[in-house]
């Protein structure tokens, strides 16, 4: 899987954006959706946005005049606009960075990605920097769920504060979501965790997952992690834990900063497809996933397959 | 259209459609049958700035641009750090030594701190000769330990200086430290030779104190204090006064750490 590099991302911009004149992707036939039959669902994806409300400076010496929320906004307004049935979710590390965290903690952080209309986020490793107390505050700011399943906050003054999942409807489709955050220990200072118990990721996951599909019937099961996208050494990751799930259709994960070309595509544990992606960090790129839906569930074959070729 | 801007308008066109077709055996209601994908580099060709969003951010930003641009003091060389000692390391040291002296008197402790110890991987960037601005500091100092004093052993202390020694230096004041070979090969606090049965007050941050950087003979000191004061304020501060006092700033190297042949 390939790094992003500066001239493959432009092209990415001007062939999916401009070239086309829409934001959406979508290949099958509109009468197909016009008549109910299929349904479409968008998901915006961030990952690591420490903070980083404006666009780097001009000065920047590799990402002058990009990223940023503010810029990062105008595109999620524009899809929203063309995609009724769109969720933006956050993978964690929305705190420290610039001196916007600094000044004004996570309130600030929390309230932008309020306004930004995001549907739901995790925890990651950096939302600990000033400890819970400032999580506590920060979380009172957002209109959004933060789903957490791994952390356990009974014993802290987080407790009831997070989610463990959610379910969210979005044109009669139903999406849960569970949230996975990274080991503290050894990596935040124990003061700034205090009594946060932490459970062991890939149990999590297959707990979730199960409840959420079997219990719940949700159409779609997408993970939240702060977990990173892989690691040379024998640390569960995001490519390690999708091959071990079964009804996770997505990961959108964080903490390794990772930019990738395109989601990968794995196999779970029952042979079916999981996507796992990651968009960077400083809001230097979003992950924009269409699911397309057969509601009638009559077809056995793809109605048409289009993509400009 | 030729053969070879053809192929690349097709090879464009195949990396922004990502189509991944998904037929989930599926006894739910509703299949996934179809999954597009592309990651989307948020540039300045995504479009404007968003306004309202800006809006929103604007007093935040003014209100930090204030605060940033402000003027610490001025310095008459950069300050860079390097080892065995440099002029960062030995500037922010002593802040902190001098910070350490005036919070025991203030607070009537009935002792002195001895030495003070600043971890060098915490120093994040250097400063500039002439004017240094809050941002500076910020960029220099961007996290929010706190400065504690602890009680350490004769013994602990010496396994600082191994440490320290064997990481080429470190921001220390107060004591004085000849390297060679990467070990121990001088060590005196205000002037006199360690005391393995003596106990020395150190200053340093709340992540040292507790044992970062691999410095675990900190984490269970004789006594600890938490002074509650941010390091990065504490430097603004001191460096500010400092400036008032004597206007320019400069820093020398004293050899409180050196390299023996």
């Amino acid at each position: 899987m390939g790094e992003f590099t500066m001239s493959n991302r432009r092209t990415f911009i001007k062939q999916s954006i401009f070239a086309s004149g829409a934001l959406t992707m979508g290949a099958l036939p509109n009468e197909l959706f016009a008549s109910g039959e299929l349904v479409k669902l968008t998901v915006l994806h961030t990952n690591d946005m420490h903070c980083h409300i404006d666009p780097f400076a001009d000065s920047n010496a590799e990402y002058a005049g990009r990223g940023g929320m503010i810029r990062l906004a105008s595109l999620v307004a524009r899809c929203r606009a063309e995609n009724p049935n769109m969720l933006l979710l956050d993978a964690g590390d929305m705190f420290q960075g610039t001196p916007y965290f600094n000044y004004f903690k996570g309130d600030l952080m929390l309230k932008i990605m309020s306004k930004m209309g995001y549907d739901a986020g995790t925890l990651g490793n950096h939302e600990f920097d000033n400890g819970l107390g400032d999580i506590q505050s920060a979380l009172k700011c957002a209109t959004f769920p933060i789903i957490s399943s791994n952390y356990d906050f009974s014993d802290t003054i987080l407790n009831g504060q997070t989610k463990t999942h959610q379910i969210l409807k979005k044109g009669g489709l139903k999406i849960g979501i569970y949230g996975l955050g990274i080991e503290l220990y050894g990596l935040v200072g124990k003061q700034n965790y205090a009594e946060t118990r932490y459970y062991n990721p890939l149990e999590t996951a297959l707990k979730m997952e199960s409840m959420l599909k079997k219990d719940h019937g949700c159409d779609l099961v997408i993970c939240l992690s702060h977990l990173g996208y892989s690691y040379k050494q024998n640390k569960i990751s995001d490519k390690s834990l999708a091959p071990q799930t079964k009804y996770t259709d997505l990961i959108i994960g964080g903490h390794t900063h990772t930019f990738l070309d395109k989601p990968l595509v794995m196999k779970n544990a029952l042979g079916k497809p999981v996507l796992v992606n990651q968009a960077g960090w400083a809001a230097l790129a979003t992950g924009m996933i269409e699911f397309v839906f057969d509601r009638s569930g009559k077809m056995k074959n793809p109605v048409a397959i289009v993509n400009n070729l | 259209m030729n053969f070879i801007s053809k192929y690349n308008l097709m090879r464009r066109i195949s990396i922004s459609f990502f189509v991944i077709l998904f037929l989930f055996s599926c006894t739910h209601h509703l299949t996934v049958r179809e999954v597009n994908t592309k990651n989307i580099s948020v540039d300045a060709q995504v479009g404007p700035l968003d306004s309202l969003l800006e809006s929103m951010v604007k007093p935040y930003r003014d209100s930090i641009k204030n605060d940033m641009s402000s003027l610490v003091a001025v310095s008459a060389t950069p300050f860079i750090k390097g080892k065995p000692e440099s002029k960062l390391t030995n500037l922010v040291s002593d802040i902190l030594l001098n910070f350490g002296s005036k919070y025991c008197k203030d607070q009537n402790t009935g002792f002195k701190p001895d030495v003070a110890f600043v971890n060098y991987g915490g120093l994040r960037a250097s400063l500039p000769q002439g004017q240094i601005t809050v941002e500076q500091i910020f960029e220099l100092m961007p996290f929010e330990n706190e400065i504690v004093l602890i009680k350490i052993s004769g013994e602990s202390f010496e396994l600082m200086a191994d440490q320290i020694a064997a990481s080429g230096g470190e921001g220390v004041a107060g004591m004085k430290l000849g390297i060679k070979n990467g070990k121990v090969s001088n060590l005196t606090v205000g002037g006199k030779k360690t005391d393995r049965t003596a106990t020395y007050w150190l200053v340093t941050n709340d992540y040292i104190a507790d044992g970062g950087d691999q410095m675990d003979m900190f984490s269970n000191p004789v006594e600890r204090i938490n002074t509650k004061m941010k390091i990065r304020d504490v430097i603004i501060q001191s460096m500010n006064e400092l400036y008032k006092k004597n206007g320019i700033i400069s820093v020398i190297e004293d050899g409180r750490i050196y390299n023996e042949q």
